[in-house]
């Protein structure tokens, strides 16, 4: 019986086709990727079905669970301007605001989410950039908003005076409590601060098909 | 793949004095390191984008300084919605807290309560814009349900929406289970309802 002699068949594949794919499917990740910034505070938004698309400049006030505020602006030079507005502001209650060296007020640049009180700021702006990058949520107390210290509205001020086209959001956890976000509220609607439109930062919701009815 | 082919020895090109010629080379590559490579990637940014980026709503509070704005309003417009603590929602027609009903945020919940008044408003008053929702919201309530509600309002189109602060009667009246005794109820005087 003789024996049947299967074909002996390359094992090679053509790659081509499949290296087609993935640099395509590489290009389009490459291109649509938007690294997230460094976030010192975890904020959990809520969602909703608006679409509205971030303005910029943009002045963010966020209110983490626990019911802490933080405020952090969209750009590097509002930060400084901000700031040299803040000095001028509490410069005379905290003298020790206005022996910050240039450097130090560099620094604040890189404090992505400001959340303490304005007289911690040179402790906090000597030890460094890698402590700055370092802190979290926890370890910042919050931005006082309490009527009788209500840093949060001299920020805002701040913020204002450095470029009057800011827009403010509010970002708020869907688990922070109501109160101090109607503090916030109240704070930016006052007649000082005078700011009645916002935005109310949520993330896309899944589906939300309005039923008409009949 | 990983093979690069050799012109075969002895076919040609070795006998004669002729022509030198250039050896054949293939042109085929392997792209297997490549592909690697490529995955490697791919997945690598896959997992670091953020697809899903943050949206905003807009909110709009009323100036505290202007009074041109202002406008008589009829009680039969008006439909008062407290958010309460446990995702519970309290609502009630009119302007005088008398009986509160309790509802959720599902659409069978609030959306129905908001589409049946503005069914009522168009009934009464010829158009469902004349509506005006009062949202409210206990000490308790979270943020979640103030981006819910005001979501819902632009669900429903509803045009007219404002939030306040909590009055002393409606906390009374939530701690008492949604009911006032009618004794506490001041008087103010309404126009009929037609």
């Amino acid at each position: 019986m003789p024996r049947i002699k299967l074909p002996r068949k390359s094992t090679a594949i053509d790659m081509t086709a499949m290296t087609d794919v993935s640099f395509l499917l590489l290009t389009f990740f490459i291109l649509t990727a938007k690294f997230r910034p460094h976030q010192p505070v975890i904020i959990d938004t809520p969602t909703s079905r608006s679409e509205l698309i971030l303005p910029d400049p943009l002045m963010t006030i966020s209110v983490d669970k626990e019911g802490k505020v933080f405020y952090s602006l969209s750009s590097l030079e509002l930060k400084s301007t901000s700031l040299n507005n803040m000095i001028e502001k509490y410069g005379d209650k905290y003298p020790v605001l206005k022996n910050l060296s240039e450097q130090q007020k560099t620094e604040f640049a890189n404090i992505e989410m400001m959340g303490f009180d304005v007289q911690q700021l040179p402790d906090i702006l000597t030890k460094g950039n890698d402590y700055i990058q370092s802190l979290t949520g926890e370890q910042m107390p919050g931005i006082p908003i309490d009527s009788s210290n209500n840093q949060l509205q001299d920020w805002i001020m701040a913020g204002r005076y450095a470029n009057p086209n800011m827009r403010v959001a509010i970002k708020g956890d869907s688990k922070s409590n109501i109160k101090t976000i109607q503090e916030v509220i109240k704070t930016l609607t006052n007649e000082t601060v005078n700011v009645n439109t916002f935005n109310l930062i949520t993330s896309l919701e899944g589906s939300g098909e309005a039923v008409k009815p009949e | 793949m990983a093979d690069i082919q050799t012109p075969e020895k002895g076919s040609h090109g070795k006998h004669g004095k002729g022509k030198v010629r250039s050896k054949k080379m293939s042109t085929r590559v392997d792209f297997t390191p490549m592909v690697d490579l490529a995955f490697l990637l791919i997945s690598f940014f896959m997992l670091t984008t953020t697809l899903a980026k943050p949206k905003a709503m807009e909110l709009n509070m009323p100036k505290k300084t202007e009074e041109k704005d202002k406008e008589d309003v009829k009680e039969g417009w008006v439909l008062n919605v407290i958010l309460d603590k446990n995702d519970k929602i309290w609502y009630y027609n009119g302007i005088v807290v008398f009986d509160m009903k309790t509802t959720n945020y599902s659409p069978e919940g609030i959306r129905q309560v908001v589409y049946d008044k503005q069914k009522e408003v168009e009934k009464k008053y010829e158009s469902s814009d004349k509506m005006i929702c009062i949202i409210k919201m206990t000490d308790d309530a979270n943020y979640k349900n103030m981006v819910d509600i005001l979501d819902e309002m632009d669900i429903t189109a509803t045009k007219r929406y404002a939030i306040q602060d909590i009055s002393p009667l409606e906390e009374e009246a939530i701690a008492n289970g949604g009911v006032l005794d009618p004794s506490r109820i001041p008087e103010i005087v309404t126009e009929p309802v037609q």
